[in-house]
C-alpha cells in the first residue's frame, strides 16, 4: 500500500469516526423522574421505546414521591434543574399548572380525549388546554382475607357498605379488623378520606372550583369515616402506612384493605406469607340502588416542564408511556398501576390470575364492576393541610365528625377564597 | 542618559509599586467575595426585595407592599408554628446543653472507664444520615409495636402513641434531636474542658475544695464562652428546626410539630407562594438574631 493510499484510507477512517462520534452526539438525552414501581415499569419499556426512536436517550431518576414532587416545583420555578418529564400525582397537578411553567398538551393530546375516562381526563385540563400526559388511575377496591370470611361465615362480595360494616361487627368480636383508617390523618391520611367521598360523589369543590357550601354530604360522609375507627370500631387506626399497621396486617389483626390495586405491591412485600389467603372484591354501594361508582387513592399525571430543552423528544416519552396500550399493559403487569389509556384496558393482561389472590385477576373480580367517580382537585397543597388537621382534632376527640367538616368547610373558603 | 535614569525608566514608580503590593491580597481574596456576593448577599438581597411581592416562581412578580408581612401576622397558624418552636427550642436546648455537658464532665473525669468506647458511641448517631435514623425511629415509636413501648410496657408503664398523641409528637422530636446532637456538643465541651489548665484545678484542690466545688466554681466559669457557643448554635439549630419533624410526622398530628421551617416549606415548596416564604424566612432571621443577642447578653456578660 503506497504512503498516498495510507494516507487517503486513514482519512477516510477518521471521517467515518468523526462523522459517527458526531452522531452519537446529536442523540438527545432526556431524564424521567418517578419512583419504585413506576421505575421499574418505565425500565421494562425504555428499552423499546429507545428502539423505536433512535436519536433519543431516556435516563430514569427513582426518587421518593413526595420529595420528587417538591423537587419538580422547585425546578419548574427557577427554570433550571429539572427533568424533562416528571410523574406527578395527580391530586397535586392544579398547583403545577397554576404556576404556568407547564407545557401545554393540547394540540397533541386533545385527538386522544376520548380515550381516557373522564376522572382522569378532567386533571389536565384547565380551561379548554391541556397539559401534560395522564399516566395511570387508581380506583379502590377491596381487599379481604378469604380464610379469615370463610371461618366467619361472612359472605361475600358486599352490595353495600351496611353489609360491610354488619361483617366487620362480627369480625371485632374476635378482636379482628375489617378495614383500616388514617388515625391521625395528617396530610398522608387525606387520601384515605377522598376515596369515600369520591365514591359517593362527594364533592369539596364544584366544577369551577368554589367550595361547596354547606356540604351536607361530605359530613354525612366524614362522619361514616368517624364511625367505622369510634362508633362501629371495626377500623384498625393507624398513620398511613405506619409500621404498627403493616404489623397487624401480619398478625392477622386487620383482615381487610380498602385500597386500590397497588395494594397487591404493598401486600405481596409486607407479608409474602400469607399468599393465596388474600381476595379483592368490589367497593361497596352507598345504598342498595345507589350507583355501582368507586373512589381512588392516587393516580398520577406525566408533567413536561416549559423550560425543557428537549419538549419534543418529552412529549414523545410521555406519549410513549401515557398513551401507548402496550406500554400501559406493561404498567399494569410491573406495579398492578391500572392504566389511564383505556384501549389498554381491554387487553387479555388484566383478566390474567394472580397468585397471591388465590388466582383471582384483580381487575376483573374488584376494578371493573365499577365506575370510577370524578374528583375536583384544586389547590389541593393547602387543602390537604386544612383537611388533614381537621381530621386529627377529630379523631383526638377535640371535635365532633360535623363540627370538623363544618370547619374544613370555612376554612377553605376564607383561605382559598374559593 | 545616565544610569541611573536608565533604572529610573525601567522600574515602575513607586505609586505605582505600593499599589501593585496593595492589590494583591485583594486578589487572592476576591474568588471568595465573588462568590459570597453571587451566591449569599445577591440572594439575601433578592428574597427580601422578593418578600414584598406575591412572587410564585415562573409568572412575573407583582409588588405588594407590606402584605406579605401582614398576612404572616394575621395567620394564626403561623403563631403556632413560632410557639411549637419556642416550646421545642428550650426544652431541646436546655436538655442538649446539660446533657452535653454532664457527659463531656464525665469523660474528662478520672473516675470514668471505657471512656473511647463511650466517646464512640455517643458520637456515632452523629455520623448517621437522618433517613437512616428516621427508619430506625420510626420503629423505636411504633405504637404498641415499638422498641420504646414495649420497654415502657415491660415496666408496667404507661404507653403513649409517640408519633400519634398531638400531646406526645414534639417529645418524639426532641429525643430523636437530643439523640443525633449529643455526641457533638459533648465533644464540643469536652474539648473546652481539655482546654483548661490543669494546675488551676489543682490548686483549688489542694486548697481544700471538693470535687463539686471545683466543677461549680472553677470549671463551669472558665467553660462559659463555650458554653455560650454551645447555646447560641444549639438555639439556631433549634430555630431552624425541619428534617426530623419533616420526615417523621410532616408536621402533625393536628399541627402540633409545625416549625416555622416546615411552614416556610409549605409556603415556598408546596404552595409555591415564594414572596411570601421568603417574608416568613426573613421573620424567622429576624427572630433568630434576637435569640442569639439575647443569649449573649445574658450568658457572656460577665464574660465581657
Amino acid at each position: 500500500m503506497s504512503r498516498m493510499t495510507r494516507r487517503i484510507l486513514l482519512a477516510a477512517v477518521s471521517a467515518v469516526a468523526v462523522v459517527g462520534a458526531a452522531a452519537a452526539q446529536a442523540k438527545t438525552k432526556i431524564t424521567y423522574w418517578a419512583w419504585t414501581e413506576h421505575v421499574a415499569a418505565a425500565n421494562a419499556v425504555k428499552t423499546e421505546f429507545e428502539k423505536q426512536n433512535p436519536d433519543i436517550e431516556v435516563e430514569i431518576s427513582n426518587l421518593n414521591p413526595f420529595d420528587l414532587q417538591d423537587k419538580f416545583l422547585v425546578a419548574m420555578a427557577a427554570g433550571v434543574g429539572g427533568p424533562d418529564v416528571a410523574l406527578i400525582l395527580q391530586r397535586r397537578f392544579d398547583v403545577y399548572i397554576s404556576t404556568g411553567g407547564l407545557l401545554e398538551t393540547t394540540k397533541e393530546m386533545s385527538p386522544l380525549k376520548g380515550q381516557y375516562p373522564a376522572a382522569v381526563w378532567s386533571s389536565i385540563e384547565r380551561d379548554g388546554k391541556t397539559y401534560g400526559v395522564p399516566y395511570d388511575q387508581n380506583p379502590s377496591a377491596l381487599f379481604y382475607r378469604s380464610d379469615i370470611f370463610e371461618q366467619n361465615n361472612i359472605k361475600v362480595p358486599f352490595d353495600t357498605w351496611d353489609d360491610f360494616v354488619a361483617a366487620g361487627k362480627v369480625l371485632s368480636q374476635k378482636g379482628i379488623f375489617i378495614t383500616h383508617v388514617s388515625a391521625p390523618s395528617g396530610v398522608p391520611g387525606v387520601a384515605n378520606l377522598v376515596e369515600y367521598l369520591q365514591s359517593r360523589n362527594a364533592q369539596i369543590f364544584d366544577d369551577n372550583g368554589k367550595v361547596v357550601r354547606n356540604n351536607a354530604l361530605a359530613r354525612e360522609t366524614v362522619r361514616f369515616y368517624y364511625d367505622l375507627a369510634r362508633t362501629h370500631k371495626i377500623a384498625f387506626e393507624s398513620r398511613n402506612n405506619a409500621p404498627e399497621f403493616f404489623q397487624a396486617i401480619k398478625d392477622g389483626r386487620i383482615a381487610g384493605y380498602a385500597v386500590p390495586s397497588w395494594a397487591l405491591f404493598r401486600l405481596q412485600k409486607e407479608a409474602p406469607e400469607q399468599s393465596g389467603k388474600w381476595r379483592a372484591m368490589p367497593w361497596p354501594k352507598w345504598g342498595a340502588n345507589a350507583p355501582a361508582t368507586t373512589g381512588a387513592w392516587g393516580g398520577n399525571v406525566l408533567a413536561i416542564p416549559k423550560s425543557s430543552k428537549n419538549k419534543e423528544a418529552a412529549l414523545k416519552w410521555a406519549q410513549f408511556i401515557g398513551a401507548n396500550d402496550i406500554t400501559q399493559i406493561r404498567i399494569w403487569e410491573e406495579g398492578h398501576l391500572l392504566p389511564a389509556f383505556e384501549p389498554a384496558l381491554k387487553s387479555e393482561a388484566l383478566l390474567k390470575g394472580e397468585s397471591y389472590l388465590g388466582g383471582q385477576s384483580i381487575y376483573e373480580s374488584a376494578l371493573k364492576p365499577r365506575t370510577l367517580n370524578n374528583f375536583n382537585y384544586f389547590d389541593w397543597a393547602k387543602t390537604e393541610v386544612i383537611v388533614g388537621n381537621e381530621l386529627d382534632l377529630m379523631f383526638g376527640n377535640k371535635k365532633t365528625p360535623e363540627q370538623a367538616w363544618d370547619d374544613i368547610e370555612k376554612q377553605l373558603i376564607s383561605q382559598l377564597r374559593r | 542618559m545616565t544610569a541611573a535614569d536608565m533604572l529610573a525608566r525601567r522600574s515602575p514608580a513607586p505609586w505605582r509599586r505600593t499599589f501593585r503590593r496593595a492589590l494583591i491580597p485583594y486578589l487572592f481574596l476576591a474568588p471568595f467575595f465573588i462568590t459570597f456576593l453571587a451566591f449569599w448577599l445577591g440572594p439575601i438581597i433578592a428574597s427580601f426585595l422578593y418578600s414584598f411581592t406575591d412572587w410564585r416562581g415562573v409568572l412575573d412578580a407583582q409588588f405588594v407592599g407590606t402584605a406579605n408581612y401582614e398576612r404572616i401576622y394575621n395567620d394564626p397558624r403561623f403563631w403556632l408554628a413560632l410557639r411549637n418552636t419556642a416550646f421545642y427550642g428550650l426544652v431541646y436546648v436546655t436538655l442538649l446543653n446539660v446533657l452535653a455537658l454532664a457527659l463531656a464532665l464525665a469523660l474528662d473525669s478520672t473516675w470514668l472507664r471505657f471512656k473511647n468506647g463511650l466517646k464512640i458511641g455517643f458520637f456515632l448517631p452523629v455520623t448517621i444520615s437522618l433517613v437512616v435514623a428516621a427508619v430506625i425511629f420510626e420503629m423505636v415509636f411504633a405504637n404498641g409495636v415499638g422498641l420504646l413501648n414495649i420497654i415502657l410496657g415491660a415496666l408496667g408503664l404507661p404507653q403513649p402513641d409517640w408519633l400519634g398523641d398531638p400531646q406526645v409528637a414534639i417529645w418524639s422530636i426532641i429525643i430523636l434531636r437530643i439523640w443525633r446532637a449529643l455526641g457533638y456538643y459533648a465533644v464540643i465541651y469536652f474539648a473546652g474542658l481539655q482546654a483548661i489548665p490543669s494546675d488551676v484545678k489543682e490548686a483549688a484542690r489542694l486548697d481544700g475544695c471538693r470535687p463539686w466545688q471545683v466543677t461549680w466554681y472553677m470549671t463551669l466559669p472558665l467553660l462559659k464562652p463555650v458554653i455560650l457557643f454551645g447555646v447560641i448554635m444549639s438555639t439556631i439549630w433549634a430555630l431552624e428546626l425541619f428534617d426530623e419533624p419533616w420526615v417523621l410526622t410532616k408536621g402533625g398530628p393536628a399541627d402540633s410539630t409545625l416549625t416555622i421551617v416546615i411552614y416556610l416549606y409549605q409556603a415556598g415548596f408546596q404552595y409555591i407562594e415564594l414572596g411570601y416564604a421568603a417574608a416568613v424566612s426573613y421573620v424567622l432571621t429576624f427572630l433568630i438574631v434576637v435569640a442569639a443577642i439575647v443569649q449573649k447578653l445574658l450568658i457572656g456578660r460577665e464574660q465581657q
